[in-house]
């Protein structure tokens, strides 16, 4: 049993082996397989051309009017496969056979188009991917349980792999480390990353079938990085895996690579999205590597298990300088204030992406840091280190939620939810005097919030991308295997007694009043009645709505235009998988019933477990606003008995409404600064290049030049002409230095 | 002796002539065959100790005892009291070979990338076999005279590379580029005339050789223009130089972005990938080695300005709207990973020697680092040029589309230009990084500010030119072929490789740099600083 944790390398390998089988032999096939048959369908056009004498120019005028007309006709929606195939029929109907054909070909270079179906080779490495996956959640799994039997194991064990180098006391390791706090993020990554590989078989065949294969290839590849950053046993490793997981949500983000239609308003461009979330998230590991670098001058090593007591004696502000600078890196990858504002236009990228890597895992890789290092935030450095975790993640949370209550876009609302969540665990490892709730809420919080993400994948699979929820409403009626689970997720995130959210969450305000900070319980539980309020809000606008059973819960009247079409069992088995640990996860921390998560994340069986929740009289005050939350919304989304402009009608309310919408300028800000800062020293830069080091050269080269103005025509010189110049020049200019060194004493 | 390394030298040379007397349709295939040879060839300098050594590396030796030798004495005059002496004598030790296999395996590419050049094909490629002699020379004179003729040899085929095959301004570009250099390389020859006669007077034996200058060094004060200045400082720095121009250091710098805007693709490549390399080495090998208290006492003006040369320059790149000005401006940003390296490994501290050498290891690994991928990112452009005839960032847009095989490789070359790990670019960076930190912890942080920038124009040009919509006016664009691609691969399976495994080059390194940690400890010890 022991083997799993021993040999724990093999959960990275099998995706590492799924990647390269799809990159060097199977997307190979797969792209020559497309590109024969597109050929193959070029050559037939050819030979149709040929047989006609005016062919040419007709034909290409012909394609020319009957692609605009076809564009015409669907009135510019030509954002959707959907509305691709639909303006192709439509051509095909209006302009016959050689027409459509021709049509179909521009359509195919349109970089939006779909090109059908995926190949049986993209097929396959979506398999190999999925396999690989399972392979490494069933390796988990197993460590877990042999962690489980062998209680010592959880204490830790070093992998050594190979140096890169030693110099006397200093050296650069690439090992492993897999203690209990590993194995649970382990568990958490491959069980969510198998089911969304699982899920995005069907989601992706709809959404861009051409990049298939691609997109399992970037799968595993962001599944083998988070799985180092999971592994690390030292700060060189973290940060390889961090930035590995930071260039896999990149070219995810950016995977769709076709504009958002204009008419959800102001969305970004993937790419830009793509590059906005790098760049963030590199203003954050500019911190991190600081820390990092204020450590390793310190101690001469980068081993998490050797920083705490080669750090003895060192000063301790310095040792909270570095914590918090490390924290900065969590910031950016977590994305908290300041640094939250890639995580809203990730949303860009496929959901099955924003599910796995901005709900899941990814994004919770900064919690994953605290915890790591949660002795020297804790023990060595000052106290101001946790204050500084706890109070960002407090801000944050508050602050993501107010934004979260008016967005009309079902994915930001999701996306502020996460950013805000991720903030209680930040509170959560602030406060306590352990990494339990932390890591407890971020193992809840993975699963429904990714149950939540695929849900919403499932609405806009649904509705053919219409992310809007003006344009949704009623929609449990209609695909009640996606609405279910959904609403176990929502009960759970808004702390619904019994259900997994509840248990960490309460566990974490606990913590805040316990620790004696009354502002931070404030926060927080202010921010748990706003949770509950802006989820039910988006429940209602997608899945309910004014005429729905239960007073508006379930079904009602549905606001958009495409006919919402049900999804497959390849969308909606994950999504009823997914609702087991949404429902029972939380009873892994609930003490009447043994549970004690506290003891085995952190391997100590003395650990005191989490409070019973329903013991403390404070819980039923959290319970009480969730309630609130939830009955508010009901009132003024589901029955409608209270209308949406109630608060915003007043000046002040109006003005809070455009602040939250507008995510409170903070992208306005950042554009200001970046326009009127760093391009402006850039232009200076560029200026002194150009005026004042030029100008002294271009000064020199025209006397210069004045003198060698015969040796012009270049082209003509001969090799020895030019070999004689520069030697001489150069023998001349030194002779003078030497002379002045000489003779100038 | 071997005479390995003589026909590592003169091989291209031969092969030059060879071009020029063959009938022109031979031109290339020659070339390819001649730098095939030499690439093969260089590569025997790593393996062959490695086979004989059982794969030690300890094997390949230091300045002082390098595996590789060919020597024979040359020039022998006395004037006088003056003595001339000037050995033909070429060495090889782990940092050498590195550089040597390096120029090869560029070389090679640059006669593949340059395949279909029109223009007067016989004479570039003589040109381009003449510059690799120049630059092969340079990486193996063991000498400083025979080091000093070469890094002169190199000079005149680039000149008429860039001034012949250039673009639109390559008279400007190649002339700026030749007076730069020639004012370093005439400064630089003062420098050595400097040192030789001053140590000869000193120690009363006049030997240029690396071995000797390597344990002998000058000491006293020297008098110019009336100030009295520390022999080892002046002579260092009347070196140096000619190695911070080609470096190129801030504010030596501006030559570059209009040689390398202005030359065709394949120079571009050889002089980002070699001849700016030139410099580092120089700085590494000779004035570290050679003027090591000099190294010492200039260590915090070098560090300052390695980190301007990473800021500034990623400064300017972030405003280049001109693809192949931005990558020149990355070089000098990237190059001043060396530059804050060495600094770092001279500087004062000298608490734990370890950093030091971690931060020399790290400025000699972004040598190989900036050579490889830097190749990658111009030969990348040159595909799109040749297509184009434009290299404005802003006229692109959405080619992912009609070119994906270079949008891969391009994007791969981009993602190792900013340091993402398991590529060989973060290896660099992470060990001058953390490697220079104890030494000048406010200016290291200070310049840990470019792994945003570098982050932020690299990724800024791919989006402007490689994702979103397509830009109609391309639609006809067709992909890289193979023989364009070929090069290409060939850089990055070997940036992926030292990126998973640098320990490979890290050994082959060892032996060189730990030798000059400990002459620059002894020197800084015995100054007593």
């Amino acid at each position: 049993m022991d083997i799993f944790v021993r040999d724990i390398w093999v959960i990275p390998l099998l995706p590492l082996i799924a990647l390269v089988l799809n990159l060097f032999i199977i997307r190979p096939l797969d792209v020559a397989y497309r590109d024969r048959s597109a050929h193959a369908g070029a050559a037939h056009d050819g030979h149709a051309e040929h047989s006609s004498s005016e062919a040419h120019y007709t034909a290409e005028e012909l394609i020319e009017s009957s692609y605009v007309s076809a564009l015409d006709t669907i009135d510019g929606h030509i954002d959707t496969p959907a509305a691709m195939n639909h303006a192709l029929q439509t051509a095909q109907k209006t302009s016959g056979g050689k027409q459509a054909v021709a049509l179909m070909r521009q359509l195919e270079q349109h970089p939006e188009h779909p090109h059908g179906k995926p190949t049986i080779y993209a097929r396959l490495a979506g398999y190999v991917g999925i396999a690989g996956m399972f392979g490494s959640f069933a390796w988990a799994i197993g460590a877990l349980f042999a962690m489980f039997n062998n209680a010592s194991l959880q204490k830790g064990l070093t992998i050594p792999l190979y140096n890169w180098l030693t110099f006397g006391s200093i050296s650069y390791h690439v090992n492993f480390y897999v203690d209990s706090l590993t194995v649970v993020m382990l568990v958490v990554v491959t069980a969510v990353s198998v089911l969304v590989q699982f899920y995005s078989q069907e989601y992706i065949e709809s959404e861009e079938p051409r990049g298939y294969s691609r997109f399992f290839a970037w799968l595993s590849l962001f599944a083998i990085s988070m799985m180092i950053l999971t592994l690390s046993a030292n700060f060189l490793m973290i940060f390889i895996g961090w930035e590995l997981v930071g260039v896999s949500s990149y070219l995810l983000i950016g995977f769709l690579g076709k504009d958002a239609p204009k008419i959800d308003g102001g969305r970004p461009s993937p790419s830009a999205a793509a590059l906005k979330a790098f760049v963030t998230n590199r203003v954050g590991d500019f911190g991190f590597l600081i820390g990092i670098m204020i450590l390793f001058a310190q101690t001469g090593t980068f081993t998490f298990t050797e920083i705490p007591q080669k750090l003895q004696g060192t000063d301790v502000t310095l040792i909270t300088a570095a914590m918090i600078l490390v924290f900065c890196g969590a910031v950016g990858k977590s994305a908290q204030f300041p640094l939250h504002v890639w995580l809203p236009d990730a949303m860009e990228g496929p959901t099955p992406v924003s599910a796995l890597i901005h709900a899941a895992t990814m994004v919770a890789a900064g919690v994953y840091l605290v915890a790591r290092t949660f002795l020297l935030f804790h023990a060595y450095a000052g106290p101001q280190a946790s204050m500084v975790v706890a109070y960002t993640g407090g801000f944050t949370a508050l602050f993501a939620a107010l934004i979260a209550t008016v967005q009309v876009d079902l994915k930001r609302v999701l996306a502020y939810s996460t950013i805000s969540q991720l903030g209680y665990m930040f509170v959560g490892l602030g406060v306590a005097g352990t990494d339990g709730p932390g890591m407890f809420h971020l193992m809840t919080h993975a699963f429904f919030k990714a149950l939540l993400f695929l849900g919403s994948g499932g609405v806009l699979h649904a509705l053919s991308g219409q992310q809007n929820m003006r344009k949704m409403g009623g929609l449990a009626t209609k695909i009640p295997l996606v609405a279910f689970p959904f609403l176990l997720a929502t009960l759970s995130i808004s702390g619904m007694p019994f259900l997994s959210g509840f248990f960490s969450k309460d566990e974490i305000i606990a913590q805040t009043l316990a620790n004696g900070d009354v502002a931070l319980y404030v926060i927080t539980v202010f921010t748990a009645f706003l949770t509950a309020f802006y989820m039910f809000r988006a429940w209602f606008l997608t899945f309910g709505g004014k005429g729905g059973a239960l007073g508006g819960l379930w079904g009602g009247k549905y606001r958009g235009e495409v006919h919402p079409h049900a999804p497959g069992i390849r969308i909606w088995l994950p999504l009823m998988l997914l609702a087991i640990p949404t429902v029972f996860l939380g009873y892994w921390g609930f003490a009447p019933l043994g549970g004690n998560f506290n003891a085995f994340i952190t391997g100590n069986p003395a650990a005191a477990p989490f409070g019973n929740p329903f013991a403390d009289p404070m819980t039923y005050v959290s319970i009480a606003l969730a309630f609130l939350g939830i009955g508010i919304a009901w009132l003024m989304y589901g029955m409608e008995v209270i209308p949406a402009d109630a608060l915003t009608r007043n000046p002040v309310g109006k003005g809070l409404h455009a602040l939250f919408f507008n995510k409170f300028y903070v992208d306005e800000l950042y554009m200001a600064l970046i326009r009127f800062g760093i391009f402006l020293f850039a232009k200076i830069a560029v200026s002194i290049d150009k005026y004042v080091i030029d100008g002294i050269i271009n000064g020199i080269g025209s006397g210069v030049l004045g003198i060698g103005r015969g040796l012009r025509k270049v082209e003509t010189g001969r090799l020895q002409n030019y070999g004689a110049a520069f030697f001489g020049g150069a023998l001349i200019i030194a002779a003078a230095f030497i002379a002045v060194v000489y003779f100038g004493k | 002796m071997s005479w390995l390394l003589t026909i590592l030298v003169f091989l291209p040379t031969v092969g030059a002539l060879a071009v020029m007397a063959a009938p022109r349709g031979l031109s290339r295939w020659l070339s390819a065959v001649f730098t095939g040879v030499v690439f093969l060839l260089s590569t025997w300098l790593y393996i062959g100790p490695m086979l004989s050594s059982g794969g030690n590396a300890a094997v390949f030796g230091n300045v002082s005892h390098p595996y590789w030798v060919d020597q024979a004495p040359w020039i022998n005059v006395t004037i006088g009291s003056l003595q001339l002496k000037i050995d033909y004598h070429l060495g090889a030790d782990g940092l050498s070979i590195f550089m040597l296999v390096l120029n090869a395996l560029l070389t090679f590419l640059a006669v593949l990338g340059s395949w279909n050049i029109a223009k007067r094909q016989r004479e570039y490629m003589a040109l381009l076999l003449l510059l690799e002699t120049g630059v092969m020379g340079v990486f193996c004179a063991f000498d400083l005279y025979l080091f000093w003729l070469f890094w002169e040899i190199e000079l005149i085929p680039m000149f008429l590379l860039i001034a012949v095959w250039g673009g639109q301004r390559r008279e400007y570009a190649a002339w700026k580029f030749v007076i730069y250099t020639v004012l370093g390389s005439a400064i630089m020859l003062a420098g050595i005339l400097l040192l030789y006669f001053n140590l000869g007077s000193q120690t009363g034996q006049y030997n240029a050789s690396f071995g000797w200058l390597a344990t002998h060094h000058v000491s006293g004060n020297l008098t110019i223009l009336g100030l009295t200045v520390s022999s080892q400082l002046i002579i260092f720095l009347l070196i140096y130089v000619a190695f911070a121009i080609k470096l190129p250091m801030f504010p030596f710098h501006t030559w570059l972005p209009d040689a390398h805007t202005e030359a065709p693709t394949a120079v571009s490549v050889l002089l980002a990938g070699i001849l700016l390399k030139m410099g580092a080495y120089g700085l590494i090998r000779i004035c570290v080695d050679f003027m090591p208290s000099g190294a010492h006492q200039f260590a915090w003006p070098l560090a300052v300005l390695g980190v301007i040369n990473m800021v500034y320059g990623g400064l300017c790149s972030l405003v280049q709207s001109d693809m192949k000005k931005m990558i020149a401006y990355s070089s000098v940003s990237h190059m001043g990973y060396v530059i804050l390296g060495v600094a770092a490994a001279v500087g004062p501290g000298a608490t734990n020697p370890a950093f030091k050498e971690a931060a020399l290891t790290g400025a000699a690994l972004q040598m190989f680092t900036h050579g490889t991928i830097t190749a990658m990112l111009f030969f990348s452009v040159g595909v799109l040029y040749d297509r184009a005839h434009l290299r404005d960032i802003n006229a692109f847009g959405g080619l992912q589309a009609k070119m994906p095989r270079l949008t891969w490789i391009y994007s791969f070359a981009v993602l190792a230009s900013l340091g993402l790990p398991g590529l060989s670019g973060f290896v660099a960076e992470y060990l001058v990084y953390t490697g220079s930190f104890s030494t000048f912890p406010i200016l290291v942080a200070v310049s840990a500010f470019t792994v945003i920038i570098t982050a932020g124009y690299l990724l800024w040009m791919l989006k402007r030119s490689f994702f979103g919509p397509l830009n109609p006016k391309w639609s006809g664009i067709t992909d890289a072929s193979i023989l364009e691609m070929t090069p290409l691969i060939t850089l990055a399976v070997l940036v992926l490789f030292v990126g998973v495994f640098p320990q490979f080059l890290i050994n082959l390194l060892h032996p060189s740099l730990s030798n000059i940690i400990q002459t620059i400890s002894g020197a800084v010890t015995a100054s007593g600083r």
